[in-house]
């Protein structure tokens, strides 16, 4: 569900607030935290055909979900942590830049609060995975995504800086591919850890009710009369946030080879350790393949083609959209 | 409603009067090629709880031509100002100025003249002549969509155009502003009513440059009263303001941008009365009626 995505309707954004106000949940109560993981279930769908490592147990495959749904956790929370960061920057000052109605600043108010929630909400997760588990924090981080001090934050850092917009299209490209991972988890619930699907299914809703906002952001900054910089950005804003996205991805899922450090620490680094050898044993072809076009979730990640939303709106702004292959339509079943 | 006729510091003045006597006054301030016509769609409901005051700017309509110094800002402000006190003489009543176009840069003017008196303003499609001038300055897509003003500094062409086929002027305006094949505000349709809008106003355009060097030594005032800034976002003459470029002269300011072009009075009459209305309530309380 994409809202108004035309900055001066005014009349629905302030809708859109009064709505997104009264139906916040709260972290503490909002969700079930007293359910803890239940280590027998998984936690993204990863069935035989769709996953990176063909040829995987069904032990495997249920430590391969659960360790990509960490990847996911922790890369959607690094995302939306990263995001206060350039609340002024890529934000207020834009605002205060371009002209915009009232309620924009408010919209903005509440997503950026509602972004640290849920980053604060799926850290905690992993607190709760750490608790069931017994696995080290510590352990577990150095193998999961970390966006603060990377390369990729302080480019996109640097084109905001610049007065460009790359943030709102790597923010508008997690929005859609966190609902994408939803729609995946909830068609699979009944396989699915109940505390993680509680989870997700909270932050879709939040998601769902401010998707919109991206695109509002990026609507604002492309109706302002053409500068040459200006063109610039809109240009190639949209690939920046691909080239710079892209590598970042790669190389924090290239973190999962270092479980072979933690073999014999923890049995759920053991399962894991035991499919590096499905991973090595891939051609780099077809790992390529697999990451751009085949592996769920990565692939949305990494090809623009998967987020439908997203093209739409770089083709509507007239943005360099680079030609990239088709994702395969992916109907996940857990198990 | 009734049309006043006054002299008004020595020259004949008109303007529409409104609404109950003891409410407080929206004085509403038209643009160029308008004439306080153009407010019909505000009159009609504004004056229902408040005292309404249109004038027909100097040279408008009825209100009679003066020479050049009579358009500059300080002395429509001075205009104003007797008119004000001609209808409110013991000052009882807060004065809320909504403008449009030059009418914007009038009750920005009017208003920090007023000081406490002002109980808000209300600015539709315009900017005040600082604004104007540092947007030249730093934006050529303004000084582009500014050719008219450039065009009305050289002598006598304009009146030329304006003598020679004044309705074709006149209705060139309104289609380049939006209102193709919409309805005219006050289009009577007779030549007369079309060169007198336009003849004796748009010397404010020259009076309006003129009054640049003595600016540079005026200190800008920031308004203390509430301000709302309403702009059609595909005002052809005019790119929409960001909060930044208007903060420095409202200390109490809320834009907003609306799908539409420069004359947002008059092809989105329900929703401006609406956004003015709340504003006009919000700032000067609810009238007693």
């Amino acid at each position: 569900m994409i809202n108004s995505t035309d900055p001066t309707k005014f009349e629905l954004l302030g809708r859109q607030i009064a709505l997104q106000r009264r139906m916040a949940w709260d972290l503490e109560t909002g969700i079930p935290w007293q359910l803890g993981v239940d280590m027998g279930k998984f936690f993204l769908p990863l069935d035989d055909a769709s996953i990176a490592f063909p040829g995987a147990s069904a032990e495997q495959r249920l430590a391969l979900s659960q360790f990509m749904g960490l990847v996911v956790n922790s890369t959607i929370s690094e995302m939306e942590d990263a995001l206060p960061k350039l609340r002024s920057t890529g934000w207020a000052d834009v605002l205060r830049e371009y002209p915009v109605n009232p309620e924009m600043t408010e919209l903005g108010d509440i997503f950026f609060d509602e972004e640290a929630k849920h980053a604060r909400a799926f850290g905690r997760y992993l607190e709760a995975f750490c608790h069931t588990t017994g696995v080290d924090r510590k352990d577990l981080d150095s193998l999961l995504p970390k966006a603060f001090g990377s390369f990729f934050q302080k480019a996109i850092t640097a084109n905001a800086l610049a007065g460009g917009h790359a943030f709102w299209w790597v923010v508008a490209s997690v929005e859609e591919v966190s609902i994408g991972i939803y729609e995946q988890i909830h068609k699979n619930r009944k396989c699915i850890d109940p505390l993680y699907y509680e989870l997700h299914r909270r932050h879709l809703e939040e998601e769902a009710r401010h998707a919109n906002y991206a695109f509002l952001m990026l609507n604002v900054i492309n109706k302002r009369p053409p500068s040459l910089r200006r063109l610039l950005h809109k240009k190639f804003d949209f690939v920046i946030s691909q080239i710079v996205g892209a590598p970042w991805v790669i190389t924090e899922l290239h973190k999962f080879v270092n479980v072979k450090r933690f073999k014999g620490v923890h049995p759920f680094f053991d399962v894991l350790s035991s499919c590096i050898p499905l991973y090595e044993a891939m051609s780099k072809r077809e790992l390529v393949n697999r990451m751009f076009i085949a592996a769920p979730y990565v692939s949305w990640l990494l090809n623009p083609s998967w987020r439908t939303e997203h093209n739409i709106m770089a083709r509507k702004h007239g943005a360099f959209v680079p030609p990239f292959p088709r994702v395969e339509s992916v109907d996940i079943a857990a198990g | 409603m009734k049309t006043r006729n006054e002299t008004i510091r020595g020259l004949k003045t008109a303007w529409i009067d409104a609404g109950p006597n003891d409410a407080p006054i929206l004085l509403f301030l038209h643009g160029f090629p308008d004439t306080a016509a153009c407010w019909d769609r505000q009159i009609e409901v504004f004056a229902k709880k408040y005292r309404v005051i249109a004038p027909h700017i100097r040279g408008a309509a009825e209100s009679e031509a003066g020479d050049l110094d009579r358009y500059s800002p300080d002395a429509v402000a001075l205009d104003l100002l007797a008119i004000l006190d001609m209808i409110d003489p013991r000052h009882k009543q807060k004065i809320f100025c909504v403008g449009h176009d030059l009418g914007a840069v009038h009750a920005w003017h009017l208003a920090s003249l007023l000081q406490d008196r002002a109980g808000g303003v209300a600015v539709i499609n315009g900017l005040t002549i600082r604004q104007m001038l540092a947007r030249w300055a730093k934006n050529p897509s303004q000084l582009a969509r500014s050719w008219y003003i450039h065009m009305m500094q050289l002598p006598l062409v304009p009146e030329l155009l304006v003598r020679a086929a004044p309705s074709r002027v006149r209705r060139f305006c309104y289609d380049l502003g939006g209102l193709a094949g919409k309805e005219r505000p006050g289009d009577s349709g007779s030549a007369a009513d079309d060169r007198g809008a336009m003849l004796g106003p748009l010397n404010q355009y020259r009076a309006f440059l003129r009054t640049v060097p003595s600016l540079a030594g005026r200190r800008r005032q920031r308004l203390n009263c509430p301000v709302l800034v309403l702009f059609g976002e595909s005002d052809p003459f005019l790119c929409p303001p960001s909060f930044d470029e208007l903060s420095a002269d409202a200390r109490r300011l809320t834009v907003r941008i609306i799908p539409g072009h420069h004359w947002l009075h008059r092809d989105q009459a329900d929703r401006v009365n609406a956004l003015l209305g709340r504003f006009v309530t919000d700032s000067l309380g609810a009238p007693a009626c």
